[in-house]
């Protein structure tokens, strides 16, 4: 076996363990089930005498280093002493995050002594906090409870705080260098907002920096019934739009070694900038190892990336795996996107032109990375859109261009007003045109509805990896053939 | 080459949108004006001749922000005055954010500060954008061409008083026929103070909501309002209250509520007030 194929099979038996454990299994029976599983894999090898399975075997053991590694972390992080229940306390704590605005204010706050963890404090819209303000809190701690739980938990949260009297009482006690970014992404925000209408602007930002606070209940549920609410998910998109910025332009002045560096460098910021959520961290980390192979000149493999991705997040933050959301929706709409969309083109018999605005290519990709979301949204949400298809090709073809000419109008707007207002002008027609695809597709009705359990959707991906195999076989089928025509 | 036709064709379309925001914004031939709705909260918006704009109040939260879209062009960001009638949530909030993406002419109020919080981040955005802020006192006046803005109170006598409902900033604007009261929170001593005055409107914005400690039966029979607008959300005040619906019936004046009918537009056309509501 390859080292690249050992590297990846033991990532994702890792993966694996850590899912086990944070889903509630214990260490001893996840351990357990991994030393057999090890020992079947290793007898398989020796009666069919093959190499490859008997590797498998070995790397079948990371289950229970990653079902350890889960269960170590999860014993780690208690929670923090007990708050009196029900009765208001007063506490002191430092705004550990950019706070995330809407009508109202979230604010991920770390407890000072004799209090310890992290409390979510919901507090009205002004007058405004901020990262690294010190605040001085009144309020009563509520203990964390149903199915925001685990995703509070996985953010660090012990307790949340509502309709409390809240006091800033000092500034400046986190890093400095973050404080600067979220300062960036605001400046970036108030030039979408000054040069264009309340709800271009906040879909700019969306689409942009993954801002969504400023979307109201309608315009989420337009955007969920479409099937667009992936589109201010940060993403790929980003990434690659920020990397061919700046590569670009740092092409013009320094070496290709220093571009590389200074795009990766962006890039971080990027992240950091924009609250690191998943998806744009599972991009980012996957950007970096596209970027490090074209520079060092070796392979790009798709499939290693995305285990490289996944693992480093999970070392992180085991919890990420079973209870981040948009963690999940991420990996699997991009593996829908690697595996099933080749397999559609064949299917549909798409052909390798792109067509205009790569209207094929994004035929192919939204029906593939549907396909693979779809137990997830229905296990999650109750609902899939069913319009999303057609929603997405219109919006996919142009979603890049407005992202480029959005960045460009953020930083334009520190230089001049009446420029930005001019390109702001141009935007206005790309985004009343997407914000039109979205109200209208959003109008079409709640799409699916209904619950999938954890067997059907376990049926329905054995039947889409079917389909992926069965895919993989007509796409070479058909190189081969494709091949022999040239030669005769 | 297909995909070369298609890139073009979209910049030709979208450089004559651009154009056509440009060359076209829209400016009223006649005063317009606008009672948002913003839910609990005042906000009040007036369009005069020469594309004069002014908001009076902002309301509790973004709501003001998201009306000002649809009644002024993408590519106009400029607002001539916004007023503050007195510095409590429910008329102040949204002006943060009404700050933050308009350029504001001039920022006129009564010049206290009062308890919220809020104020604090207001004065910081009008500082940090530059904005002139000027206090006004009754008898002070703000003209342009036919249109005209009185400042009916506060008194400086009045303020010494220090009631922050009853300090609030009087407006009267009169322009192309049409005349509207604005009256903040104001209550029935300050009404009273107030009728030594011409307050002759056709417009009226009903103070403090519709509660019953505004609108007294001599101020209206002052006012003598055709047209009544109430700005109301959901309270638990309950406002507007009956006591107020009736002394209006008894003005005779038509009521519009905002949060039944929405943001009510009026204006005038041949002598005649023309209503219009958005829900």
């Amino acid at each position: 076996m390859h080292l690249h194929d050992i590297a990846f099979y033991a990532a994702a038996f890792f993966l694996a363990g850590v899912i086990a454990v944070t889903s509630g299994l214990s260490f001893p029976l996840a351990a357990m089930s991994a030393l057999l599983l090890a020992v079947f894999l290793c007898y398989a090898a020796y009666a069919v005498r093959s190499p490859r399975a008997r590797w498998l075997g070995v790397c079948a053991l990371a289950l229970v280093l990653g079902a350890g590694y889960a269960a170590w972390h999860g014993a780690r992080h208690e929670e923090s002493a007990a708050f009196a229940a029900n009765a208001p306390i007063l506490f002191s704590g430092v705004v550990h995050r950019d706070p995330v605005r809407a009508d109202t204010q979230e604010l991920d706050v770390m407890l000072e002594p004799p209090y310890r963890g992290m409390v979510r404090v919901s507090a009205s819209r002004y007058p405004e906090f901020f990262y690294g303000d010190t605040l001085r809190v009144r309020g009563v701690v509520r203990p964390l409870e149903g199915d925001r739980a685990g995703r509070l938990r996985k953010d660090g949260i012990v307790g949340t705080v509502r309709y409390a009297e809240i006091e800033r009482v000092g500034t400046g006690k986190r890093s400095p260098f973050l404080a600067g970014l979220f300062a960036l992404k605001r400046g970036v925000i108030a030039n979408f907002e000054r040069a264009l209408g309340p709800e271009q602007a906040a879909f700019l930002a969306g689409i942009t920096l993954g801002e969504r606070g400023s979307f109201d209940a309608s315009f989420q549920n337009a955007m969920a019934q479409s099937g667009t609410t992936h589109l201010v998910a940060l993403s790929g998109y980003n990434i690659s739009v920020i990397a061919v910025a700046v590569s670009a332009m740092a092409a013009w002045c320094v070496s290709r070694r220093w571009a590389f560096a200074l795009t990766l460098v962006v890039i971080a910021g990027f992240v950091c900038m924009t609250g690191a959520e998943a998806s744009v961290v599972r991009a980012a980390l996957m950007g970096g190892v596209l970027l490090l192979a074209k520079h060092i000149g070796r392979v790009y493999s798709v499939r290693n990336a995305i285990a490289y991705a996944a693992l480093l997040m999970a070392v992180q933050n085991p919890l990420v795996l079973r209870f981040d959301v948009g963690f999940e929706l991420s990996f699997l709409a991009l593996l829908g996107i690697v595996y099933l969309a080749p397999a559609l083109k064949q299917l549909f018999r798409l052909g390798n032109e792109s067509g205009i605005l790569s209207w094929r290519e994004n035929i192919a990709t939204t029906i593939a990375a549907e396909l693979a979301v779809t137990p997830l949204l229905l296990i999650y949400f109750g609902r899939a859109s069913m319009v999303g298809v057609i929603a997405n090709v219109l919006l996919l073809g142009i979603i890049p261009f407005t992202m480029a000419l959005g960045f460009m109008l953020g930083l334009l707007g520190f230089f001049s007003h009446s420029l930005a207002l001019l390109l702001g002008a141009a935007l206005h027609a790309l985004l009343a045109y997407e914000l039109w695809v979205i109200q209208f597709f959003g109008s079409f009705g709640k799409g699916i509805q209904g619950s999938l359990g954890v067997t059907g959707a376990a049926v329905y991906y054995a039947a889409l990896v079917a389909f992926v195999w069965y895919g993989k076989g007509a796409v070479r089928k058909a190189d081969g053939l494709r091949a022999r025509e040239k030669t005769i | 080459m297909k995909q070369a036709i298609a890139a073009i064709s979209a910049l030709v379309i979208a450089d004559a949108f651009v154009w056509i925001l440009v060359c076209a914004p829209r400016a009223a031939s006649h005063p317009e004006l606008y009672f948002l709705d913003v839910g609990q909260g005042d906000a009040e918006f007036v369009h005069a001749p020469g594309n004069i704009k002014m908001l009076i109040d902002g309301g509790p939260d973004n709501r003001a922000l998201k009306e000002l879209a649809l009644l002024v062009s993408p590519m106009d960001r400029y607002i001539d005055i916004v007023a503050l009638s007195h510095p409590q949530t429910d008329h102040m909030n949204g002006l943060i954010d009404v700050v933050k993406r308009y350029r504001i002419g001039v920022f006129i109020w009564n010049g206290e500060r009062g308890a919220a919080k809020s104020f604090s981040d207001l004065k910081a955005v009008l500082e940090e954008a530059h904005v002139p802020m000027v206090t006004v006192r009754e008898g002070d006046a703000i003209r342009y061409g036919e249109s005209r803005v009185q400042v009916l109170g506060p008194s400086a006598a009045r303020l010494n008083a220090r009631e922050i409902n009853e300090d609030a900033l009087v407006l009267r604007f009169e322009g192309g026929g049409l005349t509207a009261l604005f009256t903040g929170d104001v209550g029935e001593k300050t009404e009273k103070e107030l009728r030594a005055n011409n307050l002759r409107s056709r417009v009226l914005k009903v103070g403090h909501h519709g509660s019953k400690h505004s609108s007294s039966e001599l101020f209206l029979k002052a006012v003598a309002p055709a047209v009544a607008v109430i700005e109301v959300g959901k309270n638990s005040y309950g406002h507007p209250t009956a006591q107020v619906l009736d002394r209006l019936a008894a003005a005779d004046a038509r009521v519009f509520r905002t949060d039944r009918n929405g943001t009510v537009k009026i204006e005038e056309k041949d002598g005649r007030l023309v209503i219009s509501t958005r829900r």
